[in-house]
This record gives C-alpha cells, sequence and structure tokens, in this order.
C-alpha cells in the first residue's frame, strides 16, 4: 500500500493505523488516549488529521491505513483545534505550572517537594518530567489557557496497598480502565456516571481492594499523569539511572526496568517492548521488590556464635571458623541445602561444593511440593524423559487450555494473560479445582472436584473420549490396551464424586478433547500437594496422551527448572526436606547448611548448623555460624524461568553491608578446606564453567547469549508416548490429609530466600487475605 | 402552522426537525439566547463523556451563555463562544 502524509509517500504493509505509520516515520502527531496494548480508544481527539475526500476530521489512531490515502498532520485548523481541545483539557488539569513562563528556570532553582496532600503544579507533583501532558503542551507550544479553570475537587483515594488515586488530575483518557480489562482481564475500574460528571472509579465506590483489583500496576503505568501514582517513589527524588533486570520471585522470570538513584533503586517497572512478559507484571514485580532488597532483616555482616551468643565478625574470621568445623562432618553426617531462587552459577556451585567437599549432594528446599519436580519425578519412575520445554507464546495457538488445581491468576499472573489473550480469541478453557478461582469466570467449562478426587476426573473424560475419540490417533501407543481395561472398571454412576449436573460438561468436554484440537493442559500446587498425587498425575498424562494435549507442570521458584535441571544430570539425589527433619529427629544428622528454604525449627537439628541467607529468619537462633548473602539486586547470573529459558540479569547495586554473593561464599569456603577449583572471580566465569561441564546449559555461556535468539536448556529431542498404568480401584478420599508444608510452599510463593513477603509488606499481606477469603467463601 | 403535519418531511420543509417527537413552541416573546443556554444544558446533561471535547467543551459555553442571560455578556464572548462552538463540532465524532 502506498500512502502520503504531508506529501511524503510512505509504503505501508499490514494492517496499521494512520497514527502508528506516522510514528515509524518520524511525524509527530500528538495523543493522550493512545497506547501500544490498547485497542483504539479516539477518546482525546488530540490526534485528528485531515484526509483528502474524508469529511471533517477524523482521528488518527482509529482510522486504518487504505491505499492511497492523502493525510494531513499539520494544516492550521487542525493547529487551532488541538489548541483548543489541549486548553480544554488543562481546564481541568492544575496547569499554573505547565502554561508558566518561568518553568525552564524553576527547575533548576526549585528543590522538589513532591510529598504534598494537593497537587496543585509540576513542582509539586510526582509525575513531575514524565508526564504526557507535559510533552503534550511542550509540543504545541501551550502558553495560555483560555477557558477558566475547574477544579472538580474530589478526594483522593488513599485506602489502597500500593497506590493513591487522585482523579483531580485525571484526564479520563480511560487507559487505566482498559488496561485493566483489556490487558489484564480484572475490570477492577471502570467510566462512573456520564457527561461532564464522569469520572474513573470502582463498583459502588469501594476500595480496589474490594473490588477484584490484583495491584499488577498496569493501570499505574498507563496513567499519563499522575492521577496514579506509587506511594512508595512520592517523596523520592527523579532517579538518575535505569537498569534491567529479571524478577526473581516466580518462574515467569518477568523482566523489568529499575529506576535507580544515588545507587538505591526508587522503583521497578516491568520493562517496554518485546519482552517475555510482554510489558506487564505482577504486585510482586511491580511493588515490592524495593522492600525485598531493603528490607530491615537484612543480614549484613557475617556471625559466629561465641559464649551463646551470635557476634559480628570479619570475613576472614567466619570462613575460617566454619572451615575448621565443617571439615569433621562428611557424606550422610551433613545435609546442605540450596535455594530454588538462586541463580544457576550459585546453584551450580552448591552442587560442586557439596559433591566436592562434603561428599554429599544438595537438597533443594520445597521442590517435593513443585509440580515440575513431582511430574519430572513420577514419569523418571516409569522410565519416561517428558519434554519440559514450551514458549508462552504457543498458547496463541492453542484451541483448548485446561487447568487443573492451580489459580493461575495470583500463583502465575504473567501465564494468566497468556491465556486471557487466548480465551479472547476463542480457546474453550477448562478449570478444574477444589475451591472456586478468579480463573473461572472466563472458563467455558468448571469442575468442582474434591482434593485428590482429579483423578477420577481425568479418568471420566478418559473413559469418554474413548467412546467418541479418533482411535487411530491414540490405539497404537504403547500400553493402551491396559488402560482401556482399566478404564472399564471405572462405575460412572456409582461412586461419582462429581455433581451429578455435570454429565452434560464431562461430554461435552470429552467430546471438545476427542476433535484433536491444540491443546495445553497445566497443573499446579494443589494436586501434587494430595496423598493421591500420583494417581492424579498419571491420569492427566493418559488424558493428554489420548487428546493430544501438551502436558505442562507449573514451575514454582524462579530458578527451580534450573536446580531441576542440575539435580537431573547427578547420579545422587540429596535428601528431601522432610528426610533431614526425620533425621535430626534420630539425632543422626551432625551438620546442615542451610543456603536455602527450610521450615522453622523448634531445636537445634544438627552438631553444627550454618545459615547463608539474606534474611534474619527464626532458625538463625540454633546457628552456629551466619553468612550474609546478596539478594538478586547485587550480584549477577542466570535464572532458568519456567518456559526453560536461560535468562541473564545484571548487577543493579552495590551489595549491602558486608554480604557478598553465595558463589563467592561457598567457594571461599571451599579454598579454606583445601580445595582448588574454586577460585572464581566473577558469574560469568562459573557460567562458562557450568556450560561446558553440562551440554543442556550450553546456551547459559555469556558468549552464547548474543546471538539474538532466546537461550533454552537444551533438551534431547525424543519423543516418549506411553500409557501410564491406571489406579485399579478409583478411590475417591474422604478427607486430604495434609503434611504442614515448609516455608513457601504455600500458594502463592510470596516468599524470597528467608524473608516472608507477606510479614515484611502489609499491602501484600491485605491482597493475599482477600484473594483467599474470595476463594473460601 | 398548526395544521402542518407532523413528520420529519414537513418539519424540514418548514426548516424545523424532528428529534424524538417532543415539539417545542415558542413564540416571538421567547429569547433566543436562554433557549441556546437551555440546549446547551441539555447537550451537557446528554453528553456521554467518552470525547474529550464533548465533555469539557459544552461547560465554558454553558457558563457564557448563561452570564449573557444574566445580562453580563462581554464583547469578547461571541467570538469565544463561536471558536469553541466549531471547535467541539469538529472534533467529536457523533456531531458529523
Amino acid at each position: 500500500m502506498k500512502i502520503s502524509i504531508n506529501g511524503r509517500q510512505i509504503e505501508v504493509t499490514g494492517k496499521k493505523t494512520v497514527l502508528e505509520v506516522a510514528r515509524e516515520h518520524g511525524i509527530y502527531i500528538p495523543t493522550l488516549c493512545d497506547h501500544p496494548s490498547l485497542a483504539p480508544f479516539a477518546g482525546c481527539r488530540l490526534c485528528l488529521v485531515e484526509i483528502k475526500g474524508r469529511k471533517g476530521f477524523p482521528p488518527s489512531c482509529s482510522t486504518y491505513v487504505e491505499d492511497g490515502l492523502e493525510v494531513l498532520t499539520e494544516t492550521p485548523q487542525l493547529q487551532t483545534l488541538r489548541r483548543h481541545i489541549l486548553e480544554l483539557i488543562l481546564s481541568e488539569h492544575p496547569n499554573a505550572c505547565l502554561i508558566c513562563a518561568e518553568k525552564k528556570n524553576c527547575d533548576d532553582y526549585k528543590s522538589t517537594i513532591r510529598k504534598v496532600g494537593e497537587v496543585t503544579g509540576c513542582v509539586l507533583c510526582p509525575n513531575n518530567t514524565r508526564c504526557r501532558l507535559q510533552e503534550v503542551v511542550d509540543a504545541l507550544k501551550i502558553d495560555r489557557v483560555s477557558f477558566p479553570s475547574s477544579y472538580r475537587d474530589f478526594d483522593i483515594r488513599r485506602d489502597d496497598p500500593f497506590f493513591d488515586r487522585n482523579y483531580n488530575l485525571c484526564i479520563l483518557c480511560g487507559r487505566c480502565v482498559r488496561i485493566c480489562t483489556e490487558v489484564r482481564g480484572a475490570a477492577a475500574i471502570s467510566f462512573v456516571f456520564r457527561g461532564s460528571r464522569a469520572v474513573v472509579g470502582t463498583a459502588f465506590n469501594r476500595p480496589l481492594l474490594e473490588s477484584g483489583c490484583q495491584f499488577c500496576g498496569a493501570c499505574v503505568d498507563a496513567c499519563p499523569t499522575a492521577a496514579l501514582t506509587e506511594r512508595a517513589t512520592k517523596g523520592e527524588s527523579l532517579p538518575d539511572d535505569k537498569r534491567d533486570t529479571v524478577c526473581p520471585l516466580c518462574s515467569s522470570g518477568c523482566e523489568l526496568a529499575v529506576d535507580l538513584r544515588k545507587g538505591r533503586i526508587v522503583s521497578s517497572v516491568p520493562k517496554d517492548g518485546d519482552t517475555v512478559n510482554s510489558g506487564q507484571a505482577c504486585v510482586k514485580g511491580r511493588f515490592i521488590l524495593r522492600d525485598v532488597v531493603y528490607s530491615p532483616k537484612r543480614i549484613l555482616s557475617p556471625m559466629v556464635r561465641r559464649d551463646g551468643e551470635l557476634q559480628a565478625v570479619s570475613w576472614d574470621e567466619g570462613l575460617d571458623f566454619v572451615a575448621q568445623k565443617l571439615k569433621a562432618y562428611q557424606g550422610r553426617d551433613v545435609a546442605f541445602v540450596a535455594s530454588p531462587q538462586l541463580a544457576l552459577e550459585d546453584s551450580y556451585i552448591f552442587q560442586k561444593f557439596a559433591q566436592q567437599i562434603l561428599r554429599t549432594d544438595i537438597s533443594v528446599g520445597p521442590l517435593r511440593s513443585s509440580p515440575l519436580a513431582a511430574y519430572l519425578e513420577e514419569l523418571q519412575k516409569h522410565g519416561l524423559e517428558p519434554e519440559l520445554n514450551f514458549e508462552m507464546s504457543a498458547l496463541a495457538a492453542a484451541k483448548v487450555i485446561l487447568l487443573a488445581d492451580t489459580d493461575v491468576v495470583s500463583s502465575q499472573p504473567l501465564l494468566w494473560l497468556e491465556i486471557l489473550k487466548a480465551t479472547r480469541k476463542g480457546v474453550k478453557l477448562i478449570t478444574v479445582n477444589p475451591k472456586e478461582t478468579a480463573s473461572e469466570r472466563y472458563a467455558s467449562f468448571n469442575f468442582e472436584v474434591k482434593p485428590g478426587a482429579e483423578s477420577y476426573l481425568f479418568a471420566s473424560l478418559s473413559r469418554r473420549l474413548l467412546e467418541n475419540g479418533r482411535p487411530e490417533t491414540f490405539s497404537s501407543i504403547e500400553g493402551f490396551e491396559d488402560l482401556k481395561k482399566s478404564l472399564e472398571h471405572l462405575n460412572a454412576s456409582g461412586l461419582d464424586p462429581l455433581a451429578g449436573s455435570q454429565e452434560e460438561d464431562l461430554r461435552s468436554v470429552a467430546r471438545l478433547l476427542s476433535e484433536g484440537h491444540t491443546a495445553f493442559f497445566f497443573f499446579g500446587r494443589a494436586m501434587i500437594d494430595e496423598p493421591q498425587a500420583g494417581a492424579s498425575l498419571r491420569a492427566l498424562w493418559n488424558l493428554a496422551l489420548l487428546s493430544g494435549a501438551r502436558l505442562i507442570p507449573l514451575a514454582g521458584e524462579n530458578n527451580q527448572r534450573g536446580i531441576l535441571e542440575l539435580w537431573r544430570r547427578t547420579p545422587g539425589r540429596g535428601l528431601s526436606v522432610s528426610e533431614i527433619l526425620g533425621q535430626a529427629e534420630e539425632d543422626k544428622l551432625k551438620a546442615l547448611y542451610l543456603a536455602g528454604p527450610f521450615p522453622v525449627l523448634s531445636k537445634t537439628a544438627a552438631e553444627f548448623s550454618v545459615i547463608q541467607d539474606s534474611y534474619l529468619n527464626e532458625n538463625v537462633k540454633f546457628a552456629d555460624a551466619v553468612f550474609p548473602a546478596v539478594t538478586f539486586a547485587e550480584t549477577e547470573g542466570s535464572f532458568v524461568n519456567g518456559e526453560g529459558r536461560i535468562q541473564k540479569f545484571k548487577q543493579l547495586i552495590e551489595p549491602l553491608g558486608e554480604a557478598r554473593p553465595d558463589w563467592w561464599i561457598v567457594g571461599r569456603l571451599a579454598q579454606r578446606m583445601g580445595a582448588t577449583g574454586f577460585s572464581y572471580k566473577s558469574a560469568s566465569e562459573i557460567a562458562d564453567e557450568l556450560a561446558k561441564s553440562i551440554p543442556a546449559f550450553e546456551e547459559a555461556a555469556p558468549r552464547q547469549q548474543k546471538k539474538g535468539k532466546p537461550a533454552f536448556v537444551l533438551e534431547e529431542k525424543k519423543t516418549t508416548k506411553r500409557f501410564l498404568p491406571a489406579e485399579p480401584g478409583w478411590r475417591v478420599p474422604e478427607k486430604s490429609s495434609k503434611q504442614p508444608l515448609p516455608l513457601g510452599a504455600d500458594n502463592g510463593l510470596d516468599y524470597y530466600r528467608g524473608l516472608n513477603l507477606k510479614d515484611e509488606v502489609k499491602g501484600l499481606r491485605k491482597l493475599r487475605e482477600r484473594q483467599r477469603l474470595k476463594r473460601e467463601k | 402552522m398548526l395544521d402542518l403535519p407532523i413528520d420529519y418531511d414537513t418539519s424540514a420543509q418548514v426548516g424545523s426537525i424532528m428529534g424524538s417527537g417532543g415539539m417545542n413552541v415558542m413564540d416571538e416573546d421567547t429569547c433566543r439566547v436562554d433557549v441556546a443556554r437551555y440546549f446547551l444544558h441539555f447537550t451537557q446533561e446528554e453528553s456521554c463523556g467518552k470525547c474529550l471535547p464533548c465533555r469539557v467543551g459544552t461547560k465554558p459555553r454553558h457558563d457564557i451563555l448563561s452570564r449573557i442571560t444574566a445580562g453580563q455578556g462581554e464583547e469578547n464572548d461571541l467570538a469565544e463562544l463561536e471558536a469553541l462552538a466549531t471547535s467541539v463540532k469538529d472534533a467529536c465524532q457523533s456531531l458529523k
């Protein structure tokens, strides 16, 4: 297609708006309501243009390009029109500073005083210099407002966690409303009233907390003014640096852009552009990263227990002390607990240290309640090595998505966004949960099953699928006859734990699954926390094989996949957390090195114990030595996210206090214990060694990252298809007998190293409380 | 006038419009400025509030007309009224 803008000939391909094309070619058209992630709105009317042969002034943001279009963007009428419109906007928004003749000088001589009750001008505004209104006023060179000001005098809403809402600054562009609905699917806010009384608000003017808001912060980032402002940054001066990082708080691995001032983190927002998280984040990445790094619970100095008291010592003293003591323990006497939240490089050094120095294998935090770990273990038990890599973007091709035992809306918000996008394109969503979940409202079919009864549901579906499926796709798969036989014993009318009214849904879902659509099945923590986990897993695996679906276990911590891959490739297995506790109970454990999450102890677990963590936690009182480790922000390395993607993250700030990277601490300790091969100078040196010694991590090498292609854990391409043995009888448990789970095993993964995020951040606690209430209702 | 049929075509012929079927009857004593003010108030109430010029732009015009009807009009008002009216009309989607 050929079009012309202001006489310039432009070649256009694809479906684009006039505004998009103009931007691509450096032609400025002012706009306030347009947003790259949102559908055209055409509310602010600033982007009006003239098009030859068309009546009036069409908005360029909602006018799609057609061949031969002749567009003018700067005619005198347009300029007058835009000035008028902008002056009207300014009549409702504090404008004294915006049109002040002295505004250039003001920046140089006035200190920032943003923490004020009412924002009456830019110098008092937390969004100063980042405001889109300022940009447009400058571009249109507005220096007066001909209309009388009308201050709307709304009360400023400060009753919600994380951000304030000052609708006196709102220009009603609707970006917050639209992003909340179009992108996040939460629809917590909407336009309220109409005409000149229109305002953005919640249903019945309730707090956001009561309106289904997930506090992802997308609205705050979409707001062109300071109507929505992060509370924590209100009193901060402007940032002087911006760096990228990868969020360490779940397995999505969101890419974030962090604002810094004088070497301190000010705030973190999702990075723009083509990222894993498509410019979105969740409450944790957006609002609490800074609290995580600067928690008052941070350990800032090495400590050693002397005369019953932990005393701060130098690194030399601390390392010597621990090296001396640890020499006495080897093999099964000692347990080394690693965290699935540290970089791959740290995990690798932990394993090397445990194997070469302690002659044992690492144990990994709460892995036993990880769907990913349980899946791998169950399938390996049957000699299968399943494919684990997947790309979230693959969901775009899905026709059917099944979510079993997970509320992805709060536990995997970024995955949820992809699923939501898919449902908008007509994907049939099937949810299976013991309790009400937020994803349900988008589901075509929802099955409420008792905990532990999942296998029965999956078997029921399998049986119905066999009845109307296309046998050629699965009858040749090994184990089919056995499966068929076992399903014949399934008495659908007898001990049916599913409500009878769901019979029709079962049939519809079975029919849907038998049609051979591209399907993805996800399952979460609640399924494998049950004693019947194995049966549920096998039943779901069989159902996935019958429907030709890809089965994906949800990963938990940010590097869980990475540490599992390390684990997979070593012959030995460290003890599980509960096995360690059992050993401690029988006084068989001599030494305990905790560099990962562990349940709160009630007594000393071993003769000698060391804690290496970033935060003081309750177990410190039993430790003989404590080493301060850095957080993700003070070091560099790689994470492997839930997709299997290797993500490099860079250092943001200098280490706090005496804290050191985990690889450094354990490496120095190894050296003092007489080992060679631990004298690393940087994490990238370790990444190189890792890539060389374990082929699966080839792409973790620093030099591999420059290819412009995403780096992944390498998997052997082999198709392993076999039906797994089904349960002989289909028992449905009366009640689940849950073991108390270690720290972090709860649904939301709200912990980072030794820090419980809900304890640390009041806003998060309130939000989770609200989400829990909703589920249990 | 009274024997005019109430339909679209006839109304248009005599320079009137047929809206929702309601009818405003005026005589030579009706103040045109006041009628304009009244209708602008009506428009303001009817605005959906999506497009900015209509949502915000009806208010200053209503204010000007209110002032004029109260006998406090200024010379400049007319020009401003016209300019603003043109802008709002040109910029809003439903008025094309």
